[in-house]
């Protein structure tokens, strides 16, 4: 007799979602998680006294309505300020306003980005529905496609030609074609060319960059929703979650980290934990990436040489420092942006160089050098949800891209030092009282994010956004489409699979129900 | 809860850790690095990267060094919480506890 019907490794929010609906369907399940907390990479937390941080992911990306609706997420409160973010150039160019009303937006490109950029946007949307599609942005308990399914999805010449161009093109070649003008869309511009790559080890004009822009534009037909900020931060949604599992009689247990997941004659037995314990049960479900999970914690002497070749070498060059600051009030913004310090305009501020810009500061990055001139996104959510900082302070977390990850591992404590102390400088630059209203900051970089929460090398995709690991190149519940895991029981669940990285929840909801389509006899 | 660093350290003072801190909060005493408790985001970089194996969860302290997590809050007694360690330089604030140990390090 096993100790429970399923053991979900990981906590964060595939592994919440997996354990969520296997209780509710019931299986007796725990959920094991290695932190202090849950949430993972979609935790609200206290980092400092009072100051609440989204740790590592800060939005929900658009979801499938079908998981929104069986999960309960769609009942959560969010926030909807009118101004979503404002992106900056850094050479005094018309900023760009992203109004959360579509009409308030177009409104504001029209009159001061002009038509082409209403065009342009609109263009762009349009580009990505069918690469969207062709990923499988939206599909719930579908496998990932095969190439063949890739091309297939496109519905005229011009879908097939965008296919095209987000497996083997640049984010640039698209944006050139829509925003052609680089003085007077600069800011969309570096906007569009800063979302094609911050899920990636790219610069905007380096192939295989449009993979991400086309992941990261996409809307599911049925809604426009597009990313939305939570009521309490991104947490919300993965303490919601974790109520649900408990509500069902869940158990979770916490500062539990499994070393290994146990497998005899190709049948999973359970998982054996840090301290030496074993907890047994025929079904795992893992949540941490696919190579982690196949190649560390089952073993390679479970695995036929074909599948560990192709989970070896996967490219977890997360290339990044988050920051999170407790600040003694709002940042006062110096000319011509004095707009920003106005009530609510500094929930989200980005300030991204051109794309040309981009390129060169990624190119510093993958020869070693930390960029001179970082593009960042400043979020400060509690200018929104004061619940997030004591009344009169604020908590701020900057995402800053391009930090050189591939120098040797013994350098990144300094470099990550150095880089921040570049964010801090560049932030000055537009609101100079920045460094005296900071009580204190915490600097992660990627390697952070293994310690916390077994990313690989950091890599919060499990896999990077590009697209030899998208599609048939990223794993279903059971393994590869064309190379299946061949150990019973085993399910894979994290953001590593198909419909994967990005708060989308889709990988443990596939996972979980494959758990439960393998077993009826459960239900 | 916080990580808090034991005897291992103590003479040796690699300071290895002292850089992977996002925040800052390894401090440096005479004879060994004591982390700031209350500045410390449990985050976990410093304690794979210890070479003498000093670094532990709270819940995780070995029983021979249960004393060390109150040994690390007792060198901030007097200096609370200055926000930044390399602001702040070495410090001779070690607790009386640390300062009475014979000589370590170059034997051990």
């Amino acid at each position: 007799m096993s100790d429970y019907d399923a053991i979900v490794v990981g906590a964060g929010h595939n592994g919440l979602t997996a354990a969520a609906l296997l209780q509710r369907e019931g299986l007796k399940t725990v959920c094991l998680e290695a932190n202090t907390y849950t949430g993972g990479m979609a935790a609200t937390v206290e980092l400092i006294d009072g100051f609440r941080y989204e740790i590592a992911g800060s939005v929900q990306f658009p979801t499938s309505s079908v998981i929104a609706k069986d999960l309960g997420l769609d009942t959560l409160a969010t926030l909807e300020p009118e101004v979503m973010s404002v992106n900056i150039g850094e050479g005094g160019e018309e900023p760009m306003i992203f109004y959360r009303d579509p009409m308030k937006l177009m409104a504001h490109l029209g009159e001061r980005h002009g038509a082409e950029a209403v065009m342009g946007m609109a263009g762009l949307i349009e580009w990505s529905q069918g690469p969207a599609r062709a990923l499988g942005r939206f599909d719930v308990r579908q496998p990932p496609k095969t190439l063949d399914e890739m091309f297939a999805c496109a519905s005229n010449e011009a879908e097939r030609k965008a296919i095209h161009e987000m497996l083997f093109g640049s984010a640039m070649d698209v944006i050139d074609r829509y925003l052609p003008d680089k003085d007077k869309h600069a800011v969309i511009r570096g906007m569009m060319a800063f979302l094609a790559v911050n899920s990636t080890y790219r610069g905007p004009y380096t192939p295989g960059s449009a993979t991400c822009l086309a992941f990261a534009l996409a809307v599911p037909d049925d809604t426009t929703a597009m990313m939305t900020k939570l009521d309490g931060g991104i947490g919300a949604l993965t303490q919601h979650l974790h109520e649900l599992f408990l509500a069902n009689g869940g158990d979770i247990r916490l500062r539990t980290k499994v070393d290994k997941i146990l497998v005899e004659n190709d049948r999973v037995t359970g998982v054996r934990l840090r301290d030496g314990s074993e907890i047994t049960a025929p079904v795992v479900v893992s949540n941490l990436s696919p190579d982690v999970t196949l190649l560390d914690m089952v073993g390679v002497e479970h695995l036929p040489s074909d599948l560990v070749s192709r989970l070896t070498g996967r490219d977890h060059r997360a290339a990044y420092i988050q920051m999170h600051f407790a600040l003694d009030g709002l940042l006062e913004y110096a000319a011509p942006y004095e707009f920003l310090n106005e009530p609510g305009m500094q929930q989200s501020v980005s300030i991204f160089g051109t794309p040309e810009e981009q390129q060169w500061q990624w190119e510093m990055c993958a020869r070693g050098f930390l960029p001179d001139n970082p593009s960042l996104g400043l979020q400060i959510p509690s200018v929104t949800d004061p619940q997030l900082a004591p009344p009169g302070k604020h908590a701020a977390s900057a995402f800053a891209y391009a930090f050189p990850v591939e120098v040797d591992r013994e350098q990144h404590g300094r470099l990550k030092n150095e880089m921040a102390a570049r964010v801090i400088e560049k932030i000055t630059q537009f609101a100079p009282n920045f460094r005296d209203i900071q009580i204190r900051h915490i600097t992660f970089a990627s390697y952070h994010m293994q310690t916390m929460f077994g990313a690989p090398a950091g890599d919060f995709c499990h896999g990077l956004l590009h697209p030899d690991l998208m599609g048939q190149n990223r794993p279903g519940p059971k393994g590869f489409l064309d190379l299946p895991i061949p150990i019973d029981g085993l399910y894979l669940g994290g953001a590593g699979c198909h419909g994967g990285p990005g708060i989308t929840f889709t990988p443990g909801y596939n996972a979980a129900y494959q758990v439960l389509d393998d077993s009826p006899a459960t239900r | 809860m916080t990580y808090s660093i034991a005897e291992p350290c103590v003479d040796i003072k690699d300071k290895a850790c002292v850089e992977e801190c996002p925040v800052d909060c390894i401090y440096e005493g005479a004879r060994m690095l004591y982390i700031q408790p209350d500045e410390c985001v449990d985050c976990g970089a410093c304690e794979p990267v210890c070479p003498v194996e000093a670094i532990f969860y709270e819940d995780d302290v070995p029983d021979e060094w249960s004393g060390y997590t109150q040994i690390n809050a007792d060198f901030f007694s007097e200096l609370g919480s200055p926000g930044s360690a390399s602001r702040t330089g070495m410090t001779a604030n070690d607790p009386p506890a640390i300062r009475e140990l014979q000589p370590m390090g170059e034997d051990r």
